[in-house]
């Protein structure tokens, strides 16, 4: 945590808008948020090369608008805020491609898991997934930021701008579901 | 039941079974770095002394409103009443000006009982009679009338 603070110090914040420092100090917050962001948005789109553009596509955002980024927020929640807006745009878009209902679930991300190859999960993780892909895209999305993340509710209420009280209880809900799926397959 | 659920969980574990290419992430960032345009920044203006100040006169100028606030609406409510007078106040010591007063409409009897229930009034008077009867002479009236 101490080492993501640094980001949003003020003498890192003058390194951004400085036009000789800025670039380097860009390519330190792409070297250490690359890898959060990305387990963030495979989670949610589930395919590599589609992860991987909007990666570099919440980086190139961060870099057009860096100029705006005062360091009045951590510059973590600043990237993870562009970074689900555009995995929830991109989810959008596959879904109106796909043909599914704007309120459908998201079962359609993982109907290739099975041949992606990068995935090397085994039957019990694919049943996960599958399970996960029946949630809501924001209760999916807070299920995957605390499971797997096990990022603080707080920091979460800050980059979803939902209430710490409706997160518990979505991230409950999201457990439940989660459970039935599997007492259901059973 | 709920036991067996949160097992599946758990048997699981928090690897979701997701793989990346080799060494990825230790070329993404400078690979990308690469791609960036020039950036496009405007030059930070340096932040002059009375935007320094600003907030705090603005506050203190508020403050001293609202006191002066306080004080006109204070001076509505107390006016000074001439019953206060203390040449009119020593002549409530005698019953006979309390009544000319009375038919003259300079006090009302409502001044009466406010002056009968103020006790520095009443104090005011005692020192005013006072005075006024030992300096007196013969034939000289408290109060003109």
């Amino acid at each position: 945590m101490a080492s993501e603070d640094k980001f949003s110090d003020e003498d890192f914040v003058a390194r951004l808008h400085n036009a000789d420092t800025c670039r380097e100090a860009f390519t330190e917050v792409m070297r250490h948020f690359s890898r959060p962001l990305y387990w963030q948005i495979r989670r949610m789109v589930i395919d590599h090369d589609a992860t991987n553009d909007l990666l570099q596509n919440t980086f190139m955002k961060a870099w057009d608008n860096i100029d705006h980024f005062r360091g009045d927020a951590k510059l973590s929640t600043w990237l993870y805020k562009i970074a689900v807006n555009e995995t929830l745009t991109y989810i959008a878009r596959e879904k109106a491609r796909n043909q599914v209902p704007i309120d459908g679930d998201d079962a359609f991300l993982v109907n290739n898991l099975e041949a992606d190859r990068y995935f090397d999960g085994d039957e019990l993780q694919l049943r996960l997934q599958r399970a996960i892909n029946t949630l809501p895209e924001r209760q999916r999305m807070v299920f995957n930021m605390r499971y797997f993340d096990e990022m603080p509710y707080e920091q979460m209420s800050e980059i979803l701008g939902t209430s710490v009280g409706a997160l518990k209880s979505s991230y409950h809900h999201a457990l439940k579901k989660i459970e039935q799926f599997f007492s259901d397959d059973d | 039941m709920k036991k067996e659920k949160t097992d599946i969980l758990s048997k699981i574990g928090k690897d979701a079974g997701f793989s990346v290419p080799d060494g990825y992430f230790d070329t993404f960032a400078e690979d990308l770095a690469k791609k960036l345009p020039e950036p496009v920044l405007t030059p930070v203006q340096p932040v002059t002394r009375w935007q320094r100040v600003r907030p705090f006169v603005y506050m203190a100028a508020m403050f001293v409103g609202i006191w002066l606030m306080m004080k006109i609406f204070d001076g509505f409510g107390r006016q000074e009443p001439g019953i206060y007078n203390p040449e009119i106040l020593a002549g409530f010591e005698n019953d006979a000006n309390i009544e000319y007063l009375l038919m003259r409409g300079d006090i009302s009897e409502y001044d009466i009982l406010t002056y009968e229930n103020d006790d520095t009034a009443m104090a005011a008077v005692g020192e005013v009679t006072e005075a006024a009867f030992t300096t007196a002479e013969p034939g000289d009236t408290i109060m003109e009338q």
